[in-house]
């Protein structure tokens, strides 16, 4: 089929098989990683360790930052446009699911695409180009085992700990900066923050965090995986990892919030 | 008697059909493949470790047909053997201790500490001497090839495929490389196939010798391989790349 409708499907049919690619490609780096015990296996529980510092630790600074700021930018707004609601934990519902369970998980995930995924992306790329994953591989040394599902791991490990303290971060900044910007009864919110949170949001929350990491760092690995002979290909596929990890980190946030309905 | 090598008629995809290799390797012994710089220079050896596709009527490593379908045994038989090739570096974002360390903590599951002693072993086997917390990027290129050495050592292979040991400028340097490789192999207990144009190595150490011309064509002598008529050989330019030239080479 030609024309417009036909460069639709074949895009959204090209859109789906990667889904697919991807989804079979995690999957099966777990099940690899699961069956050679990871937990007995030192180098490759080791790689998830160094993972989990690079990913993680290493992105805490930036990202405690970014949480401050956003809770004191918008915090603020968000109790003066919620001030006819009334009652305080209502206003700190509105906070939590805002803030701290849509905007947080998001935002952690952009983050880590930018920070993480992009450096897996190279750096997984330029190591197949340079043959040392075919070396690793006449070692035999599994190319899931040691260098996609530590990545898989340790990427959704520390989205879910980054997620954690963004949205901790964001909302205690944001309540203890209300007070002086609004008036002193704002510091009431803070109590009710905590019991704000349902164990059903909790849920949600570390599992929609678990598949953010590991889209974004599946995505890395299996983008520059394809690379093949060329150099030029290495950026191509960093920018391909990149938008289709933006892509796929946004939709599932909308599954979720979907799914979050009453 | 134990073969770690056996091959009939074995043709690497793209070489003339004319050039056709029968092996039978013995363990512990020598295989030299003395070839002469070239485009094809190292796909024999790559061919006969089982990692170009080839062509051929019988081809096992260590006793593992890896003309049999049973792809689970083949791919263990050529992860078995080991080669040591700048083809296939060290891993750029591990020091040379750690990337000696990979095998040994994957593979035999040791505790940290255990492996960076066996791997320090194993460095000390290979006489590295450069800084071994060092990344690939800031050692020198002999550096680099004792660590894949070690690092392949870890994984105690029956056979070794050596890519262009001797990449040495002075005598005496791949004097004390061919001693160390021979050490290695009696140590290790391992056969060893290397692929060189150094001729002394093949003279003086080889239980067996393959030439190839420079089309990288198997011709099983060496004044075919290295013959004053065929026009790709400079014999007088040939010795003055090994560093081996002398005065006395003149008459040649």
């Amino acid at each position: 089929m030609g024309g417009f409708p036909g460069a639709v499907g074949r895009s959204a049919s090209a859109s789906l098989l990667f889904v697919v690619d991807l989804v079979t490609f995690m999957l099966q780096a777990l099940l690899h990683w699961w069956q050679r015990s990871p937990v007995r296996n030192r180098a490759t529980r080791r790689a998830v360790v160094v993972q989990i510092l690079f990913s993680g630790v290493d992105a805490l600074p930036l990202l405690l930052l970014i949480g401050l700021a956003m809770g004191m930018a918008l915090t603020p707004p968000l109790l003066m446009a919620g001030s006819s609601i009334g009652e305080s934990e209502e206003l700190a519902r509105l906070l939590v699911v805002g803030l701290a369970l849509q905007l947080g998980p998001l935002l952690t995930a952009v983050i880590l695409i930018g920070r993480s995924g992009s450096a897996i992306a190279v750096d997984l790329a330029q190591m197949k180009l340079n043959r040392e994953v075919a070396a690793l591989d006449l070692l035999g040394i599994r190319l899931t085992d040691y260098f996609v599902a530590p990545r898989l791991i340790g990427g959704a490990i520390s989205q879910l700990a980054l997620a954690i303290y963004f949205a901790a971060v964001a909302l205690i900044g944001g309540s203890l900066i209300s007070p002086l910007l609004l008036s002193t009864e704002q510091l009431s919110l803070l109590p009710a923050l905590a019991t704000a949170i349902t164990p059903g949001d909790g849920l949600i929350f570390i599992f929609k965090n678990l598949l953010f990491g590991m889209v974004v760092t599946g995505t890395a690995c299996f983008c520059a995986l394809k690379v093949e002979v060329s150099r030029t290909e290495v950026p191509q596929r960093t920018q391909q990892a990149i938008a289709s990890s933006y892509a796929l980190v946004f939709v599932i946030a909308a599954f979720f919030s979907l799914l979050e309905l009453p | 008697m134990n073969l770690a090598l056996q091959c009939r008629n074995l043709t690497p995809a793209g070489y003339p059909s004319s050039a056709a290799v029968d092996l039978d390797v013995p363990a512990g012994s020598v295989l030299v493949i003395a070839a002469r710089g070239g485009h094809h220079r190292n796909r024999l050896l790559f061919a006969l470790a089982g990692l170009e596709p080839a062509q051929c009527q019988t081809h096992s490593l260590c006793g593992v047909d890896l003309l049999a379908p049973d792809r689970r045994r083949r791919r263990r038989a050529r992860n078995g053997s080991a080669v040591i090739s700048h083809a296939f570096p060290l891993l750029s974002n591990l020091s040379a201790c750690a990337n000696v360390m990979l095998p040994l903590m994957y593979h035999r599951r040791m505790p940290r500490r255990d492996a960076m002693a066996a791997a320090h072993e194993l460095l000390d086997a290979v006489a590295f001497k450069a800084d071994r917390d060092a990344l690939p990027a800031f050692l020198n290129q002999d550096a680099r090839w004792r660590a894949l050495l070690a690092r392949a050592l870890g994984n105690g292979p029956p056979i070794l495929f050596l890519d262009e040991p001797f990449e040495l400028d002075s005598v005496e340097e791949w004097r004390t490389l061919a001693d160390l490789l021979l050490a290695v192999a009696e140590q290790f207990n391992c056969t060893l196939v290397v692929e060189t144009a150094h001729l002394e190595f093949a003279r003086h150490h080889a239980d067996q010798t393959i030439y190839l011309d420079a089309q990288g064509s198997a011709v099983f002598s060496c004044e075919q391989a290295f013959a004053l008529t065929n026009r790709h050989t400079s014999w007088v330019a040939y010795l003055r790349r090994l560093g081996t030239y002398t005065h006395s080479h003149a008459a040649i």
